[in-house]
């Protein structure tokens, strides 16, 4: 039989790579499928968490998710975002955190370290200093399984959140005029601490009269380990321009990376 | 006055085809029994394959991404021209048929591709598989075919029934 000609040659050709092709490409589904399907909830786990005072006054976590990827191919560009709200006021975003981009050989475990930073400061986060409440929070995590299948995972995630100032009470006591002049009143606060972290500092007061004039300040020593309740106090020297109704008293902690202002309420 | 020669055209290479001696092209009935044959693993393949992950996936309470009625008007498509393909292999038709056949396979493939998210919705959870780049990726099939059957065409054109001893010996 004569040689066949090239380009009958080349058609032919291609017709056995489109072959050679839909084959590789079967296999390649088959083996990709079974991996990831290997993928479960329980090959994710959280390790190594901690809950600590931040800079800027605002508390840090800190997470390492732990995943395992039993199947053949890569997990590449695996990145965890979260995103936690404030509950009762039209879903206000107050903390937004994510990890770095982690890739994970097949047949390995990785680790995700993510960072959430929680401000606790403002009008709106202010009440965490003193309030537990729960955080409806969300984790969304995006990765590349194979270099072929986008997976994203939307996960909605409460946060149970332990005040360190849980439960503040400022209770001012029976006054009692001084020789001076003065009046003494005895000033006792106390709170429990239901973070997952120690509060040490000191808790400063400051005392206005009816006009918002600065009467009298000072401050008090303060420790309380978690999940332990403080009691403490110390007595207010109100002079007399400070005696009449509509004082206030303002108090705040300074403690560590912390300047927080925990309360103002009336006061005498 | 003397005319000048005329001058000699000489043809290098002129296409001679094939002695008929040589192939035995199958009757129309023939290929179109094994034609019909042939197309139940590639009627399970069009048709089948994604007909019961339709199944499958609505079962299991995932939407899946394509539509029964798209799935069959292409899986019936593909199905035809790979019948139509298939006898009419011995003719002039078979290149062009085979283009259609690729372009056919491609523009599934690319439909297939922009519809490729599977999400899952579970007590507020979702979970979305986006596989456009594998849909992408099987287009490389469609294209080799593509030029196959390109070189096909060309190729019949220019030297009808010149494949006819390789593809039907006698």
């Amino acid at each position: 039989m004569a040689k066949r000609p090239f380009l009958r040659s080349a058609a032919t050709s291609f017709g056995i790579l489109s072959i050679l092709a839909v084959v590789a490409l079967a296999i390649f589904v088959l083996l990709s499928v079974y991996s990831v399907v290997q993928l479960r909830p329980g090959s994710v786990s959280s390790s190594h968490s901690s809950v600590a005072p931040g800079a800027a006054n605002s508390v840090v976590f800190r997470t390492n998710v732990s995943v395992n990827n039993p199947g053949y191919f890569a997990l590449d560009g695996l990145r965890i975002s979260t995103l936690v709200r404030m509950p009762g006021t039209d879903g206000v975003v107050i903390a937004t955190g994510s990890s770095p981009e982690v890739s994970i050989a097949g047949g390995h475990q990785g680790e995700v370290p993510i960072e959430l930073t929680v401000p606790i400061s403002s009008q709106v986060d202010g009440i965490l200093l003193t309030h537990d409440m729960q955080l409806p929070g969300w984790a969304w995590v995006n990765a590349t399984y194979a270099g072929v299948y986008s997976i994203g995972l939307i996960l909605p995630r409460n946060i149970s959140w332990g005040a360190p100032f849980a439960n503040l009470s400022v209770v001012s006591g029976t006054p009692s005029l001084q020789m001076n002049g003065t009046v003494a009143v005895p000033l006792t606060v106390s709170f429990s601490d239901d973070s997952s972290f120690a509060v040490g500092g000191v808790i400063r007061y400051q005392v206005q009269d009816s006009a918002g004039q600065p009467c009298t300040s000072g401050a008090f020593p303060v420790t309380a380990n978690s999940h332990t309740s403080f009691q403490g106090g110390t007595v207010v020297y109100l002079p007399p321009s400070c005696q009449g109704p509509g004082s206030s008293i303002a108090v705040s902690f300074q403690g560590g990376p912390w300047n927080v202002p925990l309360l103002t309420r009336s006061f005498g | 006055m003397e005319r000048p020669p005329p001058h000699e055209v000489v043809r290098v290479s002129q296409y001679v085809p094939p002695p008929p001696s040589t192939y035995r092209l199958p009757s129309l009935s023939n290929r179109l029994g094994w034609g019909l044959l042939r197309s139940i693993p590639i009627g399970l393949f069009y048709l089948g394959l994604p007909y019961a992950a339709h199944r499958i996936t609505d079962g299991l309470g995932i939407p899946y991404p394509f539509s029964y009625g798209t799935i069959l008007l292409f899986g019936i498509a593909l199905l035809l021209l790979s019948l139509a393909r298939y006898i009419s292999k011995p003719t002039r038709a078979y290149g062009p048929v085979s283009i259609l056949h690729a372009l056919g396979l491609l523009a599934y493939l690319l439909w297939l591709a922009g519809q490729a998210t599977a999400t899952i919705r579970f007590m507020g959870a979702s979970v979305s598989v986006t596989f456009s780049m594998l849909v992408l990726i099987a287009t490389v099939i469609p294209l080799l075919l593509l030029v196959s059957a390109l070189l096909t065409s060309v190729e019949d054109g220019a030297r009808p029934a010149e494949r006819y001893p390789f593809d039907f010996p006698a």
